[in-house]
């Protein structure tokens, strides 16, 4: 197990100011391969909080956070012994507004900047950026463009390019097709699918459209007011009786398929349009 | 970062909260006329005294005053030792010889290297910074075995050290009354009432307004930004820079990666107001109506009077004393 949350409850507090529990006992375990979670949950439910904790960012105010072999609690977070930097290699965050992170003068620097952290050599950085660019379909000639010369949707691989060029074990996204084309949302999806597919590291996305869950997820997890109130398979997700209660959709295909379902008067719920379109035509034929 | 007070409100309920924000900058600048016109020792301690009375009356904790401060300690420590060290007027109270020889020196380098080194495990550091001073002192100025190279003598006068407690005092009075003000007083309600102050400078074409506008937006962004600087720290954490460690050369670049990104999104930010306040049709200098407007209560009157009379209590001990 890779990252294993036991009752970590997050407490927002200012001065003079009520406090916020954007985290109450959530527990769960996610492993180093092979998995492909969404992160679902409407705003303010606690979804960058809880990712936050992945790689030690921030410490539980209560319970506990195992990264890997390191545990996180409130105490061990402030004792500066402990080294927070080798969790954030394994466990690479990329944050939803590329703004915050760009800061070097061309695409390729700044795309090295984590690995050279990390103690690669300056030619070995280069080669891991170059490699981290072209996984996102940035080729070349940006290069030595400046990444703030860039369109959101550049600025937004650039920034995932950053993560990716760490070589992480396991890759945690938020938000990563937020203000970006449909085409682009696409094809960074099928990135990351391919990534998972061929290295086997763990991804975990945050996202609020459903049809991503549908599409690539392997298993969701649902926030409610810092609650985690859902874990499974994305199909008993979909056919969950409390969907609505926690602000979720169904996705795209599933509202035509129950819409056709409702309008042709099918008892037998069905999963596929070719299943539906011989229910249809065999009732014509009769 | 989170405890940075300086233009932040802090809500709360006291009669501070409840004065015109016209009031309360009028009655700062009269409070600030008075301490600048105080040129006696124990008037200044009477005034400090003044303020640690009104800051239970207000509600206000010390710890949320310390924390207005604690980012100006060190400039008050800076003035504080600088007059102590150059200010040669008055009786000659005592004399510190320091010599220097290598052994010394050697210890005193060690001494400051624990210092650095233990701070890290004690959350005393200003104390235990006081205690190294005092400890080198005393190791330079007693123990000298081997052939020194040099010595330097600290003076110091009597003069010198009243009136640098005299500047640490004023330093403390006026950045303690400022934090209160902005503690206790909203932005926006700040603004309004800087706007009406300066009303009268309409008169020789100084527009008020824009001026108002200015620091009502800047007060406005300190929070937002640091609230941004948090964020930044995080994203480039999660790339690997350690903020806490690191030697020189990789501090300047974690420096870098921290103010580029901050710079970028100010001028972002300005932009995005700019915008927002032209899509709602904002031209400077137009007369316009308040959704809040300030009313004077009788308390208002009340502080003004006495602010007053506070004011001129001190020119009046100031003259005939």
């Amino acid at each position: 197990m890779a990252i294993r949350l036991h009752t970590v409850s997050h407490t927002y507090t200012a001065i003079n100011q009520p406090a916020v529990h954007a985290l109450k006992d959530v527990t769960l375990t996610i492993d180093a391969t092979d998995e492909f979670i969404a992160l679902v949950g409407e705003t303010g439910s606690g979804k960058s909080t809880l990712v936050q904790h992945f790689n030690a960012l921030m410490a539980p105010t209560s319970g506990t956070a195992e990264l890997f072999d390191v545990t996180i609690t409130a105490e061990s977070f402030k004792d500066k012994s402990i080294k927070k930097t080798p969790i954030r290699k394994r466990i690479g965050l990329v944050f939803q507004f590329p703004e915050y992170q760009l800061f070097e003068e061309s695409v390729l620097k700044d795309v090295a900047f984590a690995p050279k952290n990390f103690g690669q050599s300056q030619a070995d950085a280069e080669e891991k950026a170059k490699h981290a660019l072209s996984l996102v379909g940035l080729d070349d000639t940006y290069y030595a463009r400046s990444p703030f010369h860039l369109s959101g949707g550049e600025k937004k691989r650039v920034s995932i390019a950053g993560i990716l060029a760490m070589e992480p074990d396991i890759l945690v996204l938020d938000e990563p097709t937020s203000g970006l084309d449909p085409q682009s949302q696409k094809m960074l999806m099928d990135v990351f699918e391919s990534i998972q597919r061929t290295t086997h590291i763990s991804i975990v996305f945050i996202t609020h459209d459903m049809n991503w869950v549908e599409a690539y997820a392997k298993r969701v997890l649902v926030m409610q007011s810092g609650e985690l109130v859902f874990d499974g398979a994305p199909d008993a997700l979909f056919n969950h009786p409390e969907l609505s209660v926690w602000k979720m959709d169904l996705p795209d295909r599933k509202k035509v398929l129950n819409y056709l379902q409702s309008q042709f008067k099918l008892q037998t719920p069905m999963d596929d349009f070719t299943q539906l379109l011989n229910a249809i035509n065999g009732e014509g034929d009769q | 970062m989170k405890n940075i007070v300086i233009g932040r409100y802090i809500p709360g309920d006291s009669f501070l909260y409840r004065m015109d924000p016209r009031v309360k900058l009028i009655a700062l600048f009269i409070l600030f006329v008075a301490v600048f016109v105080i040129d006696e020792l124990l008037v200044m301690g009477l005034a400090l005294l003044g303020i640690l009375v009104l800051l239970p009356l207000g509600k206000i904790s010390l710890k949320k005053v310390y924390f207005g401060l604690r980012p100006l300690l060190f400039l008050l420590i800076f003035t504080f030792v600088f007059q102590i060290l150059f200010n040669t007027q008055g009786r000659l109270l005592g004399t510190l010889r320091l010599t220097f020889d290598p052994l010394n020196v050697a210890l005193s380098v060690g001494i400051f290297a624990a210092w650095l080194f233990l701070k890290r495990f004690t959350s005393f550091t200003f104390i235990s910074f006081l205690v190294m001073v005092a400890g080198v002192l005393t190791l330079l100025s007693q123990l000298t075995l081997l052939a020194s190279f040099g010595s330097f003598t600290i003076a110091i006068y009597e003069e010198g050290l009243l009136f640098a407690i005299f500047i640490l005092l004023r330093l403390v009075i006026i950045v303690t009354l400022s934090t209160i003000l902005t503690i206790t007083t909203k932005p926006t309600d700040l603004n309004l009432g800087l706007e009406r102050v300066l009303k009268p400078l309409k008169i020789i074409r100084v527009n008020t307004e824009e001026i108002a506008m200015i620091i009502g937006i800047s007060l406005r962004y300190i929070p937002t930004l640091l609230d941004e600087a948090n964020k930044i720290i995080l994203a480039q954490a999660s790339r690997g820079v350690d903020f806490q460690e690191g030697k020189i050369k990789d501090k300047v670049v974690q420096i870098i990666s921290l103010l580029v990104p901050m710079f970028i999104i100010s001028f972002q930010r300005s932009d995005e107001l700019a915008n927002a306040m032209e899509a709602r049709c904002f031209v400077p200098g137009k007369p316009r109506t308040r959704l809040n407007q300030l009313t004077w209560k009788p308390l208002d009157t009340a502080v003004l009077v006495v602010t007053l009379t506070l004011m001129i209590v001190s020119i009046g001990v100031r003259i005939l004393w």
